[in-house]
């Protein structure tokens, strides 16, 4: 579902058929959930086959005491388009290929309220997600911008180097003290990890998993920030 | 009838396009149910192409039970057209 950015040329529309379901439960229990389910089908788009989608987003909270609150949120998502510009070939001639991402997004929300002017919070995020190309297809415009239809592409011959596959990680920690009315002391404490990049001539693993995280570069910072009231 | 941008769902991806969406709404006999939306196929492209966006259909209804746990459904589908020229 893309135009041929910055072309100016249309490309067909795929379509797709939805339902989903939404579920929240009473947010003032001890314990409380949500979120949705949704399935998705693409139809059949010129050559490219017809395939499912989906996508969940599912959390949970928890507060086994006024002062104390867990969170856990996962989001997955399966998207099939159909095909897309890749690259222009010049002359009106278009590189397109159905592109099949997974990603996935898993985070872990931590409050707690030690005193009324000192809290805790903590942060965690890892996200993975993949991205899987097809058949390359040659799509075909003219001068006066002639929309491309589906059905009119034309395989082609051509090494497969759009795959990607990326992880990141980020945690962060933050305590706030406010130790007098007004007058505050922050300290935060971040990492983000992103995974190594893949080497130059391998294709990206088709997977979820964390692969190259722990290898990757990481980045901490700890900062403190103090802002003092002394009155109006 | 009103223009609507970006009517978000679930499977966002899904409608992206500025256009016309009928939005009724009626009392239900149920206090607990929210008014259900329903969006039909009436495009007007705002960004100057004279180029169909598809044909579409969307339906959402969400419902807050007596234990105020709400549940919900949207189902839809979208077919045919062309995509924003850039």
């Amino acid at each position: 579902m893309r135009e041929l950015n910055g072309t100016g040329v249309p490309l067909e529309n795929r379509s797709t058929a939805f339902l989903a379901l939404i579920l929240e439960t009473n947010a003032n229990r001890m314990a409380s959930m949500g979120g949705y389910v949704a399935a998705s089908h693409r139809f059949q788009s010129g050559p490219v086959a017809p395939a499912w989608e989906g996508q969940v987003n599912l959390y949970g909270t928890v507060r086994p005491h006024p002062a104390l609150e867990t969170r856990l949120e996962v989001f997955l998502d399966r998207v099939s388009f159909g095909p897309r510009l890749i690259e222009d070939l010049g002359d009106n001639r278009f590189l397109l290929s159905p592109l099949l991402p997974d990603s996935m997004s898993l985070t872990l929300r931590q409050q707690w309220v030690v005193t009324p002017r000192l809290t805790l919070q903590a942060y965690a995020q890892l996200f993975t997600a993949y991205g899987a190309y097809g058949t390359y297809y040659e799509g075909v415009s003219d001068a006066s911008r002639t929309p491309i239809r589906f059905a009119s592409l034309v395989p082609v011959e051509r090494e497969n180097t759009e795959d990607f596959h990326d992880v990141a990680l980020k945690l962060n920690m933050v305590l706030r003290w406010e130790y007098r009315l007004g007058s505050t002391l922050y300290v935060v404490y971040t990492h983000g990890q992103q995974r190594f990049p893949v080497a130059d001539g391998v294709r990206p693993p088709h997977t979820l998993m964390p692969r190259g995280l722990l290898a990757g570069a990481a980045n901490d910072a700890l900062m403190v920030k103090w802002s003092w009231y002394w009155g109006a | 009838m009103r223009l609507e941008r970006d009517v978000q769902s679930p499977m966002g991806t899904l409608l992206h396009c500025p256009r016309r969406v009928a939005r009724p709404s009626w009392p239900t006999t149920y206090p607990g149910c929210r008014p259900q939306q329903g969006s039909y196929p009436a495009y007007t492209p705002t960004d100057g192409w004279a180029l169909n966006r598809g044909s579409w259909f969307n339906f959402n209804t969400v419902a807050q039970l007596p234990s105020f746990d709400f549940v919900g459904v949207e189902t839809g589908v979208n077919v045919g057209g062309w995509t924003c020229a850039s």
